[in-house]
């Protein structure tokens, strides 16, 4: 008779992998490595997976930029001084028609594509400076506005020219540049309206439009290479093998070449978009990390980078069950939540603005007497105020009803932030006595607040809420939809930590409350609560509320997995301190 | 040799076996092959950040092994005693067959049912088993992997062999 483990052996060595399921899984993780390769001291052989947005930071350039820089710049002595140059100085030509071009001749077709679009941040980051120190009259807007034109026409043309071969390229393009060019209307609408007597600020009322066209563009072009990569998306079959009966798989397929460069394909800009995601967000939090935390500011881009953080969890669950269409577009909505508000607070820092989105819709007519004009624009401002009344019950019923479904909340937030969006920009045309563009623009933020307050009445009368004018009181989610919990996070001395509050039955109750760390890479951490009642003690039925706090030592990166209150899962969303 | 050729040739070597273990482990051949995809994109994932691994074999194990921890969590049974109530099979049952023997035991299997009886084992004593005698890995290889003292391991790898031993010869009446 053998020996145990010579039968068991014998018994399960043929369950293998089977060759084409290993090769393509080979495939996959050579697309993986290649994405994330090993860096070494040579960093600035790599290029930067963003390199063009470098907003406010004047003069700063990616990793092959750099190298063409020093391969060409550093020769010409003058040239390189003229970096520092902006629109009026003797050596601005130098800067935009020799260094800059220069720097073109070297780059491949897909780093020009990228040039081409930090070169239209660069001017607007040029115009934003000449309107702070109040030096951006006409003569020089139209210059600034003649090179931002050429280069957005650029980028389009050659965004336009990859959309079909390369859509997550284009789609990364674009939605990039339309919250770069969001970001730099909003500042340049501040901007004008900072200035006490609109002093130098004339060429900033002419580019303000332009690049909120600009902006409409990149949406655009977005939303069509969105269209291709979806479609490349449900074109292809992520299961391109099947089980045998016996468990040992097989290949089916006799042509999966094609199938894998597309898998590859979307594997490689989902992995790009989790990369640079998670970038954007360190960015935005050390911002945030800079500010006062009571401050209404540091509020307000908490409370948006909470919602983008929604969206990227999201983005995470649906790269795990392998959806990469739904991953990277969650990915990508909560990089340009992050983008947006690190420009933002960086312009704020720079130019000593409040610029908030709130701040700005909120204050932007009254400060640049749009009222005086209230008859003319009343149509403009019907609308507008109804979208206002629908975002305010949209958002009250988002917090004040517990037990929403994350992809509820997911959706709901992001179609507040596109109205809130278009509320400003309609407000900037108002600014700009663009009546017609306004109404227009508002119009849009009207539909998208009464998608998103129908989308959360629908989910609140679902969970038992039947006026869905939101009560704080006595407000019980019906059946069994139990609500979510709001823990407080902060990460301290190698140990994540959060806090919260928990009903228990009654003042006898005893909670306890605990964490399992599973030491994979990274960590996933499951919290644990537990209700008990005392056995031998006959307590009054009066719900307490206990504070708690539950300590893990994990690395900084690690997850929580799950939240479970006496052995069953609950939902919960956690607020960073 | 570069570490992007040493990874290469470290899956080419390990993902039959890690896919194997992971088999028996989870009995789901698409949760198995998701696992070992993402044990190597985690361990890439730790050399990017500069980190070294001296010996690839064990850290492959580790990461997989939580990796499978996890997947269990996912379950909606999820604790492991509610599974082996699920399966009814009672503690006690294991403290008389530790007794039997801790020597080296030797019966008959029915290969064809191996894959059928080890799904069918408590998760606890079916995941040493399995690091034992399918990956050949030693108890204190096996303890390291999973936290737990050697001692334990080897409790737990007799347990699952005479589990093992009274099923088969259950099946062999």
């Amino acid at each position: 008779m053998k020996k145990i483990e010579q039968q068991l052996k014998q018994a399960t060595g043929h369950v293998m992998l089977g060759k084409k399921n290993k090769a393509l899984m080979r495939e996959r993780l050579v697309a993986y490595m290649e994405h994330k390769p090993i860096r070494t001291h040579t960093r600035s052989a790599v290029r930067s997976p963003l390199p063009f947005f470098t907003f406010f930071r004047a003069h700063h350039y990616s990793g092959a930029l750099a190298v063409a820089l020093l391969a060409t710049v550093s020769t010409f002595g003058v040239s390189s001084a003229a970096d520092d140059a902006l629109p009026g100085d003797l050596l601005y030509p130098v800067k935009v028609n020799i260094n800059e071009e220069i720097k073109t001749v070297l780059l491949s077709s897909e780093e020009e594509l990228l040039w081409e679009g930090e070169r239209a941040e660069l001017r607007l980051e040029e115009a934003s400076q000449l309107a702070a120190e109040g030096r951006l009259d006409t003569e020089l807007q139209e210059e600034v506005s003649k090179l931002f034109a050429e280069h957005t026409e650029a980028v389009t043309e050659k965004m336009h020219a990859i959309e079909s071969t390369d859509p997550a390229l284009a789609v990364e393009v674009s939605s990039g540049l339309e919250a770069a060019f969001g970001a730099h209307e909003v500042v340049l609408a501040r901007l004008i309206v900072e200035q006490e007597d609109g002093a130098g600020t004339d060429g900033a009322r002419g580019l303000v439009e332009q690049v909120r066209t600009a902006a409409l563009e990149a949406e655009k072009t977005r939303e069509d290479a969105e269209q291709i990569f979806n479609a490349v998306d449900e074109g292809v079959g992520t299961d391109v093998t099947e089980e045998t009966p016996d468990g040992v798989t097989e290949a089916t397929s006799s042509d999966d070449t094609p199938k894998t460069e597309s898998a590859n394909m979307r594997e490689r800009a989902v992995y790009r978009a989790q990369e640079r995601v998670m970038e954007s967000l360190a960015r935005a939090r050390a911002l945030v990390a800079e500010l006062d935390p009571e401050s209404d500011i540091a509020k307000q881009a908490m409370s948006q980078i909470a919602a983008g953080e929604a969206l990227m969890a999201s983005g995470t669950a649906f790269l795990s069950e392998h959806e990469l269409g739904d991953a990277y577009g969650h990915y990508r909505r909560a990089d340009m939540i992050f983008e947006k508000v690190a420009r933002l607070l960086e312009a704020m820092n720079l130019f000593s603005l409040e610029i908030l989105h709130d701040t700005v819709v909120d204050e932007l007519p009254a400060m640049t007497g749009a009222s005086e004009e209230k008859g003319q624009t009343s149509d403009a401002d019907t609308v507008r105020h109804g979208t206002e009344d629908m975002l305010a019950e949209t958002r009250a019923l988002l917090l004040t009803v517990d037990g929403f479904d994350e992809k509820v909340i997911t959706q709901a937030n992001s179609l507040l932030k596109d109205a809130m969006a278009h509320l400003m920009r309609g407000d900037i045309a108002l600014i700009l006595n663009d009546e017609a563009g306004a109404q227009e623009l508002f119009a849009r933020a009207h539909t998208q607040a009464e998608r998103a307050l129908e989308m959360v009445s629908n989910a609140a009368r679902d969970l038992g809420v039947v006026n869905t004018a939101p009560s704080l009181e006595g407000q019980v989610p019906a059946g069994d939809a139990l609500p979510n919990f709001t823990l407080t996070h902060r990460y301290e001395g190698g140990a994540h930590v959060w806090t919260g509050t928990m009903e228990v039955p009654t003042p006898c109750a005893v909670l306890e409350t605990g964490a399992l760390v599973a030491e994979s890479y990274p960590e996933q951490i499951t919290l644990t609560l537990n209700i008990t009642e005392p056995a031998d003690t006959v307590c009054t039925q009066i719900i307490d509320v206990r504070s708690f706090e539950i300590r893990a030592a994990a690395s900084a990166e690690a997850t929580v997995q799950s939240l479970k209150v006496n052995g069953t899962d609950r939902g919960w969303s956690v607020v960073e301190e | 040799m570069n570490q992007e050729k040493a990874f290469l040739e470290a899956f080419d070597q390990h993902a039959d076996a890690l896919y194997r273990h992971c088999c028996f482990r989870v009995s789901n051949t698409e949760i198995a092959r998701d696992i070992v995809s993402e044990t190597f994109t985690r361990t890439w994932d730790y050399l990017v950040k500069g980190k070294k691994i001296e010996n690839m074999k064990p850290f492959l194990y580790r990461t997989l092994n939580h990796l499978i921890i996890d997947e269990y969590r996912k379950k909606s049974t999820e604790s492991l005693d509610a599974l082996l109530h699920e399966q009814d099979v009672p503690e006690s049952a294991f403290e008389e067959l530790v007794e039997s023997s801790r020597d080296e035991v030797e019966f008959a299997l029915d290969a064809q049912r191996v894959p059928e009886l080890l799904s069918t084992m408590p998760p606890q004593y079916r995941d040493v088993v399995v690091m034992r005698y399918v990956d050949g890995l030693a108890p204190a290889e096996i303890a390291v992997l999973t936290g737990d003292t050697v001692n334990t391991v080897s409790v737990r790898i007799h347990r699952g062999i005479a589990w093992l031993s009274r099923r088969a010869a259950e099946r062999n009446v």
